[in-house]
């Protein structure tokens, strides 16, 4: 569905991107994960084409998303907040936008909308931080896009909201539908995601599916010190350490794979990790 | 391109930008309102005022469409615009239909509200008010503002050009990139000129010499016109390109 080959991006005399690749295909949740700044955003403009790399090429739907062609954009929604105009009510977000979209489904936008007590009435400005979160999520959702590129949903929602949040996007995703999830705040994607995208300095350090990494990695909890002898990271919790090792035996059977563990992992321990998943793997 | 996506994006452009252009409309009514009493009691051939008002049109117009764009003074609101989908060519046209053809419309209607509450208050103090002198007012703009719609043409289409390619002050940009071809279009003839005086004894010419007898003026004004017409449409077409490759940074 997507497709980005050799892309370089330079902004501001700071370079992004250098050769980056990325495949990303349909019926899947990726998770983009990466700390402030390591290019989760640019990369989704880059997708979307609101912005063009200075070589490389960027092909999504097998067209190029720099065109920007009219049935290309009708097949991908990027939700970011900043892109709001908050002097018009969010019925007239609705009504002056949700034409643009052939698939939009009316029906499924005020399901959402009265799940969440989105108050569409009141000027965008007027809605709290999270309201709007929700208002664009219901929106990105009811527009039946095929790609859609979710830029720190998660961020202003409440608990509650997270948790409508989660299954709302694993009842959105089906065979056609590609979305793609930008997070720094990895707990909130948890059992969600799948594959992981780990993005470092504009490169990525692991592109792995969850089973891959429960493949290769075990997920561990113990009370005292972790001594596994493939000991990659460990952390504190209240009840002693959880850690992350590489798997010795198909015989080690450990938890689930948890992201906050594999993003701190594979931040501090990347050559290892790229090791582990292969070149292949990342970039 | 689709006539049902242009409607949606006019529609979109309207309710974004109508607190501007409820201000605007105010203001050019208000003030052609109070253009009209001179018209009105001081002159029968509606003549005097007619500079003020070419001035009013083109000046407002000017500024519409110099921010035609305004969605480039930010990178989240370009972002959020070169998403909406629709063709390039789909997005111009109703860039152009607003802030060009749109301002025209406007201007006609605040001058036909304005015309008409100035007739029932100006002329019926003076007690010249007639149904006849009413509807000869209201129409004459159709008279005054005709010959200079091809150089608002113009001036809106490099307008709303440099909208698209300065992402900010464009009108600013537009003035000072005018004025500077300007001084260079007069240097060059300049230049010319002292070339011919000096070589060719331009001195000695009288201007009917130079100017050739019978000259059309007619044909030399529609040529004129055409020329604005033309280059007003090249403005257009570099827009539509330009914003093909606008970036939202």
């Amino acid at each position: 569905m997507v497709t980005l080959q050799n892309i370089n991006f330079t902004y501001r005399h700071h370079a992004v991107f250098n050769a980056l690749n990325l495949q990303l295909q349909a019926g899947c949740i990726y998770g983009l994960l990466g700390k402030n700044g390591a290019g989760k955003s640019t990369l989704l403009n880059l997708i979307s084409g609101s912005i063009f790399p200075q070589s490389g090429t960027v092909q999504v739907l097998q067209q190029d998303a720099t065109e920007r062609k009219k049935e290309t954009l009708q097949e991908i929604f990027l939700l970011n907040e900043d892109n709001l105009d908050y002097s018009i009510t969010a019925r007239e977000y609705l009504k002056f936008y949700a034409g643009f979209y052939p698939r939009f489904d009316l029906a499924k936008f005020y399901n959402i909308a009265d799940e969440w007590q989105i108050r569409y009435q009141d000027k965008l400005a007027n809605l709290s931080h999270g309201e709007r979160k929700k208002f664009l999520i219901a929106f990105a959702l009811a527009s039946n896009c095929r790609l859609i590129l979710l830029d720190e949903p998660t961020n202003g929602l409440d608990i509650p909201a997270k948790s409508t949040f989660r299954s709302l996007i694993a009842n959105a995703i089906n065979e056609e539908t590609c979305i793609v999830i930008s997070s720094h705040q990895v707990r909130d994607l948890e059992g969600l995601i799948d594959p992981v995208i780990i993005l470092e300095n504009g490169k990525i350090i692991l592109n792995a599916s969850i089973e891959q990494i429960e493949d290769k990695l075990y997920f561990g909890l113990t009370q005292t010190t972790p001594n596994h002898p493939q000991l990659l990271y460990s952390m504190p919790i209240p009840a002693g350490f959880a850690y992350v090792a590489a798997r010795q035996a198909d015989t080690e059977y450990g938890a689930k794979a948890d992201l906050e563990l594999l993003f701190n992992a594979t931040i501090s321990q990347t050559q290892a990790i790229n090791q582990l998943f292969g070149a292949q793997h990342a970039n | 391109m689709q006539t049902k996506t242009v409607k949606m994006l006019i529609k979109r452009e309207l309710t974004e930008k109508r607190q501007s252009l409820i201000w605007l409309s105010l203001l050019t009514t208000l003030i052609l309102f109070f253009t009209f009493p001179k018209q009105l009691l001081f002159t029968t051939n509606l003549q005097d005022g007619h500079g003020f008002i070419h001035f009013l049109f083109v000046s407002i117009g000017a500024y519409l469409a110099g921010s035609s764009f305004w969605e480039f003074s930010s990178a989240a609101k370009a972002r959020s615009y070169l998403l909406i989908p629709a063709h390039t060519l789909e997005k111009i046209t109703a860039k152009i239909s607003v802030y060009i053809f749109g301002w025209w419309l406007l201007f006609i209607l605040a001058w036909l509200i304005a015309g008409t509450l100035a007739n029932l208050a100006f002329s019926t103090i003076a007690g010249t008010f007639t149904l006849h002198s009413l509807f000869n007012s209201l129409f004459s703009i159709f008279k005054i503002l005709l010959p200079t719609l091809p150089a608002i043409f113009l001036l809106q289409s490099l307008g709303v050009f440099a909208s698209c390619y300065f992402k900010k002050s464009a009108l600013f940009k537009l003035a000072v990139a005018l004025l500077g071809l300007g001084l260079l279009i007069a240097s060059l003839t300049l230049a010319e000129v002292s070339l011919l005086v000096k070589y060719f004894g331009l001195a000695q010419m009288s201007s009917a010499t130079l100017l050739p007898q019978g000259l059309n003026f007619k044909l030399i004004s529609g040529l004129a016109n055409l020329g604005s017409i033309i280059i007003g449409v090249i403005a257009c077409l570099l827009s539509w390109l330009r914003l093909r490759e606008t970036e939202a940074r």
